[in-house]
């Protein structure tokens, strides 16, 4: 293997797979990552063995070769090198580069130990919209559980329909859901769930609009494959990315979307936001947060108190209809709702302190829904 | 061979031939789905273990099927997420001891969404499983007979009849059956009788029979609690007479749970009473003082909190009826904790005074007559009238020896709020029951059923 290829470049493609090795004793070559020179491209390959991404770079290729790399050495040599040309070569395993004045041999195993990426499949793919789905996925991911109890919903569910493609999350104490308008192709309805790491990749990795890029998705035998290309200059490289999906029902979360409310209200989003984050530093160990909603008071009152640190109450103004509610909710899930919207203003729709409290933004519940159930206080 | 077993034995050949960090990598979670013409297909849990074994292992796995079985002529690899029961045990086990703990203990009052508590198709709350179900001597034999029937269910006991007093953790055995079976795959409902007949009746009125018995039909376990309360309702009777022959002609599991034993359900068809004891009946006791002390730990861990070993101790011997009460008691006492400072013993005692009935007193002869009236199904009228036919006479007696052996009331007392009756006749009454009870397992049940009514309702 001999190559010549940017710095920048090198650095775009590692930080692609950087993040999916993960602690695995009993096959440790796939904490390292595989470096493959061929076809005129630099390829990256890291995988977990549930998720792998094959990340590809533009480069000068002198001769083809493959070898196995531990990433954070490679990562902070790379860091470290100044912005020029790196000329690359393997020998016998190990990886020897120059560039500038620096000269270095970084130690390496051997490649053919190292999982095999399974083959793509070419059959249906569906054409995804990638930074609209990224972007959704980066809004419902925080209220996804972080858990292995419930399998179900340690991922996101997807539906793609020819009309809208629906995504939520649920950690079973709040709710996201957030839809995208299409039309899709799609020839008939889709629906998995996609593990939260993996769905963290995708928005980690597209983390911005670039036109013409294309992300195509496969379903197959209880895997999904993405793939996203680009034509010409591109910020974000091309890349392969496939991960198991997770067996079983999601939970049929719309018969719990709340629809009588007793209490509507809408204020500013970025005031709530604000507000919620100075009462945060009062509020208990169980993470407390009182809200009396008043449509005729126009206001909504926040209060948080601690025996140890102290109180704090402040409000802000609003406007609806309905009676006045007191309601206590976990800050944290409050806030992080909150924050995974856009929009300028927000209404909140509540049945009674005990029902799930629906958070729309107030322009459109149809596109995004947060649910929250309030903390029980008699 | 069995295509489970087949896999087993090939797995521990190739053991023999790799490393244990590859075979550990590479071979679990995966197992054999089929086995035709020659053709073994193998599920594999993910893309790169097909990948790894089609290109690397081919060759040892080949052999090894075919050295156990010489027809085995190629294997293919499909992907499948499942997991094993097994490793969702596992998986439940090191995430609840850590997880449980430190979620808990911050959401104690969060609620979970409603979809979250109770399965609407199966009617199951997963809050009740097996890990967090103690077992002691005093329900050891009902749990094992659970045991065995999420093994094998429809084959071993059935149907599984289990019986004793309120709060002493039946709901709680038979829905974390019912969650069990779920697991492994088995279509399951839960039900009251109290609930199963007002859907009769509802379906009745509505034509919609045929869907009720669908509904109840073609399941692979049915799990009714309470069933002591289709006693005298023959509509209902009737219904799940056909219901439990339809499920027990194919195998499928049946579980019920009861306050009293078959025999003791008064109004209970024959053709049901036999059918129930036909089966395996198992009672629940009362928990005895270790386990009391068990359940108490648990829930503390539960909760998220920590209490002394004297207070924990001291409720535990002060609340001996049943596990729902001890419960109340622990919440009782964790309520007046938090208003800061540790309770002592004399505290814990002090704020137990509501509980820890001293039973003499907090029972009256009317309680004792209401529990014994709805026991034998008779008006109170009748038990306190002239009539002397065995079907009074017998819960008189009873009423009786219970107000002279627990209330510890005179003999004249009994006989004058039992119907104006002669002390003598209530001498009598005591003494015949008193003797009879050294015989009759049945009557002593009974009377331990009752009694055990009386004091925790």
């Amino acid at each position: 293997m001999k190559f010549t290829c940017t710095k920048s470049n090198f650095l775009k493609g590692l930080s692609l797979v950087e993040r999916i090795p993960s602690r695995n004793t009993s096959l440790p070559i796939i904490e390292n990552i595989f470096l493959r020179a061929g076809d005129h491209k630099l390829s990256f390959i890291s995988t977990d063995l549930e998720l792998g991404v094959i990340s590809w770079v533009p480069a000068k290729i002198e001769s083809d070769g493959e070898g196995v790399f531990p990433l954070k050495l490679i990562s902070n040599l790379f860091q470290s090198l100044e912005d020029s040309n790196i000329e690359g070569q393997l020998q016998k395993n190990s990886l020897v580069l120059k560039c500038g004045a620096v000269n270095s041999r970084i130690n390496g195993e051997d490649p053919s130990q190292f999982p095999i990426f399974p083959t793509f499949p070419k059959e249906n793919p569906v054409k995804l919209p990638a930074y609209q789905i990224s972007k959704a996925l980066g809004a419902v991911q925080n209220a996804c559980a972080n858990t292995d109890i419930k399998p179900e919903i340690s991922g996101i569910f997807v539906s793609i329909t020819p009309k809208e493609i629906t995504l939520a999350a649920t950690d079973s104490f709040r709710l996201a859901e957030r839809k995208i308008s299409g039309p899709f192709l799609v020839q008939e309805p889709i629906r998995f769930i996609l593990p939260l790491k993996a769905a963290a990749e995708i928005v980690r990795i597209i983390n911005s609009e670039e036109k013409d890029a294309e992300l195509l998705c496969f379903l197959k035998e209880s895997q999904i494959f993405f793939s996203y290309s680009h034509k010409g200059e591109s910020s974000i490289p091309d890349f392969f990315m496939v991960s198991r999906l997770i067996e079983g029902e999601y939970p049929d979360y719309q018969q719990i979307i709340p629809s009588k409310f007793t209490t509507l209200l809408s204020c500013s989003r970025p005031e709530l936001v604000q507000t919620l984050k100075s009462a945060s530093v009062f509020t208990n160990r169980l993470r407390e947060v009182v809200l009396t909603v008043s449509p005729t008071k126009k206001e909504v009152f926040v209060e948080t108190q601690d025996n140890d640190k102290g109180e704090y109450t402040s409000h802000i103004a609003g406007q609806g209809s309905g009676e006045s509610v007191r309601v206590t909710l976990n800050y944290q899930y409050l806030l992080e709702g909150l924050q995974s919207l856009d929009s300028e203003r927000v209404t909140l729709n509540i049945e009674d302190k005990h029902k799930p409290i629906l958070i729309f933004p107030e322009s459109g519940a149809s596109l995004h829904k947060y649910i929250v159930m309030p903390i029980r206080k008699d | 061979m069995t295509n489970e077993e087949l896999w087993q034995a090939a797995l521990a050949d190739i053991e023999l031939q790799v490393s244990s960090a590859n075979f550990i990598t590479w071979f679990r979670n995966t197992s054999v789905a089929t086995q035709k013409e020659g053709e073994v297909v193998v599920c594999v849990p993910n893309g790169f273990t097909r990948e790894w074994l089609e290109k690397k292992y081919q060759k040892f796995i080949l052999r090894a099927l075919r050295g156990l079985s010489p027809e085995v002529k190629g294997v293919r690899y499909v992907i499948q997420a499942k997991r094993s029961p097994e490793a969702a045990g596992e998986r439940i086990r090191l995430a609840s001891a850590q997880e449980t703990r430190t979620l808990e203990r911050e959401k104690k009052d969060q609620e979970p969404l409603e979809v979250f508590v109770v399965n609407k198709e199966t009617n199951l709350n997963p809050r009740y499983t097996f890990e967090n179900f103690i077992v002691g001597s005093f329900n050891e034999l009902a749990h094992a007979a659970t045991q065995a029937v999420v093994q094998n269910p429809g084959v071993t006991y059935n149907p599984l009849f289990i019986y004793g007093g309120v709060g002493l953790g039946k709901t709680h055995l038979l829905q974390a059956t019912g969650n069990e079976l779920v697991k492994r795959g088995h279509v399951v409902r839960y039900i009251s009788s109290e609930r199963f007949t007002n859907e009769l009746v509802s379906a009745l009125h509505n034509g919609k029979m045929g869907a009720f018995k669908e509904k109840y039909r073609k399941v692979d376990a049915l799990i009714i609690d309470d069933i002591q309360f289709i006693a005298g309702k023959e509509k209902t009777q009737e219904e799940f007479f056909y219901t439990f022959n339809t499920l027990y002609e194919n195998n499928k599991q049946i579980i019920l749970s009861s306050d009293r034993p078959p025999k003791s359900i008064a109004t209970l068809e024959e053709r049901l009473r036999s059918r129930f004891e036909g089966g395996m009946l198992t009672d629940i006791g009362q928990p005895e003082y270790e386990t009391r002390i068990a359940i108490l730990r648990q829930r503390c861990l539960e909760k998220g909190v920590s209490l002394r070993e004297e207070a924990v101790n001291c409720i535990a011997a002060n609340i001996e009826r049943n596990i729902r009460e001890l419960e109340g008691a622990l919440n009782l006492v964790l309520a007046s904790n938090k208003k800061g400072g540790e309770l002592g013993v004399d505290d814990i005692k002090n704020t137990l005074k509501h509980i820890i009935s001293s039973p003499k007193r907090m029972v009256s002869p009317k309680k004792v007559f209401d529990v014994v009236t709805s026991f034998y199904e008779i008006k109170e009228k009748d038990l306190l009238g002239q009539d002397r036919s065995k079907e009074f006479s017998r819960p008189r007696q009873i009423a009786m020896y219970i107000m002279r052996n627990k209330l510890k009331n005179s003999y004249p007392s009994i006989g004058m709020k039992v119907g104006g009756r002669d002390h003598t006749t209530v001498i009598h009454a005591c003494g015949k029951i008193e003797e009879e009870i050294k015989v009759d397992e049945v009557l002593r049940e009974e009377i331990d059923l009752i009694t055990h009514r009386i004091y925790s309702e």
